[in-house]
């Protein structure tokens, strides 16, 4: 009888320990498709050039001198 | 590439609005939906500071964390979208954004809160690409157009800047440089800071002659 106590209780203790982790679940909507796909043919090292280069238009120090 | 951030340049912005306006044309936005926005600190004051606010695409995004429908995702770039179609409308999102990003539409007879709407960092959404779908419900991919949002590439004064991490890193840092002052960023940490990492402590303020 002590012995089944003991287990129960014990049993009881270690029951916190078996909490699922809270983490972001997972995307459950449609996938998209790459930015580089539609326009770019998928070559993802054009679209990356363009998008460097309209970057540096945000440079007035380059786009001045 | 290394990814997607936007960054406001407080010392530059002059409350124009022009992001906001620009937002709206692209997006075509309906009333009352603003994706962005300037708040301006000290209105009125000498040394008033404007900051151009929508939603800054979090490293760590909580919007993320609280959907209870999982409608949101992130791009290889870093930038956060959802899926309308997914979405509820429950404000979840709105409640843990500490940028006030995401908007919501009042439809129906009885003003019933409508699909959450935000900024997309002008990269539409997951419908096709350029497809008359995308735009309705998210707006404008000018992402995929090889563009780069358009609230900062209308910026007169480039107060806001949009794109790569790197690049805008550096036009920034050269800029703080070359003024020798007003090199803190408004929101950066709180976006993409690292985990746990405390909110870069106030500048002090200065005395008013």
């Amino acid at each position: 009888m002590r012995m089944l106590a003991a287990m129960l209780i014990s049993a009881g203790l270690l029951a916190g320990c078996g909490e699922t982790a809270q983490t972001v679940g997972d995307y459950r909507g449609k996938t998209d498709a790459k930015p580089y796909e539609a326009n770019y043919g998928g070559d993802k090292a054009k679209w990356e050039s363009a998008l460097r280069a309209r970057n540096q238009t945000q440079n007035e120090y380059k786009r001045v001198h | 590439m290394a990814r997607m951030k936007f960054l406001c340049d407080s010392e530059r912005c002059i409350e124009c609005n022009g992001c906001v306006t620009a937002c709206k044309n692209e997006n075509e936005t309906p009333w009352g939906i603003q994706r962005r926005r300037v708040v301006t600190l000290g209105d009125g004051l000498p040394g008033e500071k404007s900051v151009s606010v929508a939603c800054m695409h979090c490293s760590d995004a909580p919007c993320m964390a609280v959907c209870p429908t999982d409608c949101f995702y992130r791009t290889d770039e870093g930038v956060v979208l959802h899926d309308k179609d997914q979405c509820i409308g429950c404000g979840y999102c709105f409640y843990a954004c500490p940028f006030g990003a995401p908007q919501f539409p009042q439809e129906g007879n009885f003003g019933i809160r409508g699909k959450m709407d935000k900024c997309t960092f002008c990269a539409g959404g997951p419908e096709k690409d350029g497809s008359a779908d995308e735009y309705k419900k998210y707006g404008g991919n000018r992402l995929a157009e090889g563009k780069l949002p358009l609230c900062a590439e209308m910026c007169s004064t480039k107060a806001l800047l949009a794109g790569d991490a790197d690049v805008i890193s550096e036009i920034f840092r050269e800029r703080a440089l070359t003024r020798g002052k007003g090199g803190e960023l408004w929101g950066w940490q709180q976006a993409y800071g690292k985990d746990g990492a405390p909110a870069p402590a106030p500048a002090k303020k200065e005395v008013q002659k």
